[in-house]
């Protein structure tokens, strides 16, 4: 148990850690893609100006608005990053369901077919002493599997709470999740068996249950 | 048929618009849209109508790969140009052999845009 979590953070979250860098990485390329156009069409205003051609000053407005915007979308992107970045800092810790959520649903946001999702998220704040890099794991590779079966037209649900003192539960429902039928795979069942938590769904709901405290896998990673 | 010069699929509205606009103001007109399905649509309402489509990788609801098999079984001919922040060797191999024109990464000059469509018109010639 100990070597294989040790091998499972090492290459699996070498794999994760990598993949999801590479969705950031897309996302501030496309910031710069825009910023870049914008700047663009700022040089053509200017050129046009020095022809004596006139222009809608609103368009100086709106390219300035655009810029803010971008620049702003920007920070939010490098402030989840740094987040995602500092998970792997403490192998075990009190980790908060909420924020891990939090910080899931934003990273995921990145992946392009994610987009459209509207997300309603509540629940009273708890927290699991456990690996928090491989809790983002788990929660990010849940939703990206919800993602790709469902129709990104509905609003994905979803609910945490204390299931009982030993227990967390986070509920995703959907309109349908009839088509998730290769979750979880091998590896997403790899990273909830470190973690002591279950999968379970039915048509509608989908079920992590998880315990708030997990001896083998705090003498895995911790060492003690 | 509504005659275009270039059809941009991307799902990032502000590039998209900016772009289109960009181009307008060089005299080259231009039709955007925001995800696969939406391009796909398009090019069949509208067969020969655009002389190039500029192509985004990463679309919500389909892989830039579909959209460009897709749209080669509706008009092989069509030239169409990768424009990706996110492309890797394999995703440019895949779209060459799927037969995309080229394979851009972002960002890129309109200079660079208007010449395609420069080179474009003369091969048509």
């Amino acid at each position: 148990m100990n070597q294989h979590t040790i091998d499972l953070v090492n290459k699996q979250g070498l794999q994760f850690f990598g993949s999801v860098n590479a969705s950031i990485s897309h996302e501030l390329k496309n910031i710069f893609a825009i910023i870049s156009e914008t700047a663009g069409f700022l040089n053509d205003l200017t050129q046009l100006s020095k022809q004596g051609k006139e222009f809608e000053l609103s368009l100086l407005e709106n390219c300035s608005n655009s810029i803010a915007e971008e620049i702003e979308r920007g920070f939010d992107t490098i402030r989840q990053m740094n987040q995602f970045a500092h998970s792997v800092d403490d192998p075990i810790k009190e980790t908060s369901i909420a924020d891990t959520l939090t910080l899931a649903v934003k990273l995921t946001g990145f992946l392009s077919y994610t987009k459209k999702t509207q997300i309603d998220a509540s629940g009273t704040d708890i927290t699991v002493l456990t690996s928090p890099f491989l809790l983002q794991n788990l929660i990010y590779r849940t939703l990206c599997a919800i993602y790709k079966s469902a129709d990104t037209k509905d609003t994905l649900k979803i609910f945490f709470h204390e299931k009982d003192p030993d227990t967390v539960s986070l509920t995703f429902s959907w309109g349908s999740l009839s088509a998730l039928t290769d979750f979880p795979d091998r590896q997403t069942t790899d990273v909830a068996d470190a973690l002591k938590a279950t999968i379970n769904f039915t048509d509608k709901d989908l079920e992590v249950t998880m315990a708030r405290t997990n001896d083998n896998l705090f003498t895995a990673l911790a060492g003690r | 048929m509504k005659q275009i010069d270039i059809l941009i699929i991307d799902d990032e509205i502000k590039f998209a618009d900016m772009l289109s606009r960009r181009l307008s103001l060089r005299g080259i007109t231009c039709q955007a849209c925001y995800d696969g399905q939406s391009g796909i649509r398009w090019i069949k309402e509208n067969p020969g109508a655009a002389a190039l489509i500029l192509l985004d990788l990463k679309l919500p609801d389909m892989y830039g790969t579909q959209v460009l098999a897709h749209i080669k079984e509706i008009d092989p001919a069509i030239p169409v140009f990768i424009i990706t922040g996110h492309g890797t060797r394999e995703d440019e191999k895949e779209c060459l052999d799927l037969g995309a024109a080229e394979f851009i990464h972002k960002p890129v000059s309109i200079e660079k845009i208007t010449t395609l469509l420069t080179h474009v018109r003369e091969e048509v010639k």
